[in-house]
């Protein structure tokens, strides 16, 4: 009936969420976690606004936005890698996954390098609020980008012996899982770097 | 007649009764509700603790007592387990140890507590804050062992091939979540105040809620699945 095993459910799930559900309860406790630090944020940045707006000069908006860029490319590869997936291309699904784990490594620079201008200039968690809140906030998010970049690495493997719609749901999954990770940048980069304006 | 389930609900009670005891014990006694902040000064600290070094004393000794709860929890929860693993026991035998282990992380640091209530009255009180965050430190930063316990519970229930699996997919993952969640621990030595700190929003509040969350969850689930695995069995 169909070309590609699996493929007749498809349809079906095309009504529903891509991927696993469980994978998309941990994603929405995630972001909720994550609201609750924007939260906690906001509230201090109200109470201090000037405290917030003098550090917030000690960032570089161009990294932040390079960052930015960088998840989203790595997303957009991602994106692709579900596309090539759902056709029952698997060798190009991969190809592609990989493509949005090499592009999506160079976020791992871009934030060392940040993190290290930051402590050189004697700039670390306890400098101030502002700081302890960038630094635990983007340390979290880092630790999901490096998760992430785990989660791909093996996908792309389970997509050198495919398994069908199992095989799927999990890339399905892992790009779930992805772009919630640029999906938190997005509003961590504005957040931290832009909003509120500095000294 | 043979019951290959026998001693593993009695087991399962370990985590409700633990959970009921942290709380009383551990929490209202031991006045953790939150804990005293890593803020105060050491004189405010000792104004504030010696008077209810008693109160905590009794809080601390029980709750040092039934610690071992956890441990015979997570026996239950290996033994429903080995019911899903295919391939070997690793992952019900990591859980085994992660829920050993963390009955030692009440353990140690409980007996932390004890000690400086047991002197309150004429230690100094820079070295009685001092024991107070030493006990904290473990407490909170040991969290890799529970973590472990939690993600190895997650990985193995999803891969339940049951057609209704013993635990719901979104148990599993709630457990990993939490596990992941716990790393948030590590930010603890570096904030005295604010929402990272020992007794903050974050660090206290978040992470507590949803480790008695786990247990309470857990838990319920852990019963089902003893229930519906003697039924299975029955002869």
């Amino acid at each position: 009936m169909h070309g590609q095993p699996g493929a007749g459910n498809l349809r079906e799930r095309d009504r529903t969420l891509p991927g696993d559900p469980g994978v998309f309860f941990f994603i929405t406790a995630d972001m909720a976690m994550f609201a609750v630090f924007f939260l906690l944020f906001m509230v201090g940045q109200f109470q201090d606004p000037e405290g917030y707006r003098a550090s917030r000069a000690a960032l570089d908006p161009v990294l932040g936005l390079t960052n930015t860029l960088i998840l989203v490319f790595s997303g957009w590869w991602m994106v692709r890698a579900v596309e090539a997936g759902r056709e029952g291309d698997w060798r190009r699904a991969r190809t592609r996954v990989l493509a949005a784990m090499l592009f999506g490594s160079a976020f791992a620079l871009t934030k060392g390098y940040e993190y290290y201008a930051k402590v050189s200039a004697g700039i670390t968690l306890t400098s101030s609020e502002f700081f302890g809140y960038y630094f635990a906030f983007t340390g979290i998010h880092f630790l999901h980008f490096v998760l992430g970049i785990g989660v791909l690495a093996v996908t792309a493997g389970k997509l050198t012996k495919p398994e069908g719609t199992k095989t799927l749901v999990w890339l399905e999954s892992t790009a779930a899982y992805w772009h919630m990770v640029d999906l938190l940048w997005m509003v961590l980069f504005p957040m931290l770097y832009l909003a509120g304006g500095t000294a | 007649m043979e019951n290959p389930y026998k001693y593993v609900r009695i087991c399962a009670w370990g985590g409700p009764i633990l959970l009921i005891v942290t709380i009383i014990f551990w929490g209202i006694l031991g006045r953790n509700i939150p804990p005293y902040s890593a803020g105060l000064s050491a004189a405010e600290f000792k104004a504030q603790f010696a008077p209810v070094a008693d109160q905590i004393r009794v809080g601390m000794t029980v709750t040092i007592a039934c610690s071992v709860l956890y441990f015979v929890w997570g026996l239950a929860i290996t033994k429903v387990m080995e019911k899903v693993e295919r391939h070997n026991n690793v992952l019900s035998t990591l859980q085994l140890w992660g829920a050993g282990f963390t009955t030692l992380i009440f353990v140690i640091p409980c007996g932390i507590w004890l000690t400086a209530t047991f002197r309150a009255d004429t230690l100094e009180p820079g070295t009685l804050q001092i024991l107070f965050d030493l006990g904290w430190m473990i407490f909170d930063l040991a969290y890799s062992l529970t973590t472990l316990q939690m993600v190895a519970l997650g990985v193995c229930f999803l891969s339940d091939r049951r057609q209704v699996p013993l635990f719901p997919a979104w148990v599993s993952w709630f457990s990993i979540w939490v596990g992941v969640m716990f790393v948030i621990e590590a930010l603890n030595p570096f904030f005295k105040t604010g929402p990272f700190s020992r007794s903050g929003t974050v660090n206290y509040w978040l992470e507590f809620s949803i480790f008695f969350l786990f247990m309470a969850i857990i838990s319920v689930y852990l019963f089902k699945a003893i229930d519906r695995l003697v039924r299975e069995e029955a002869p």
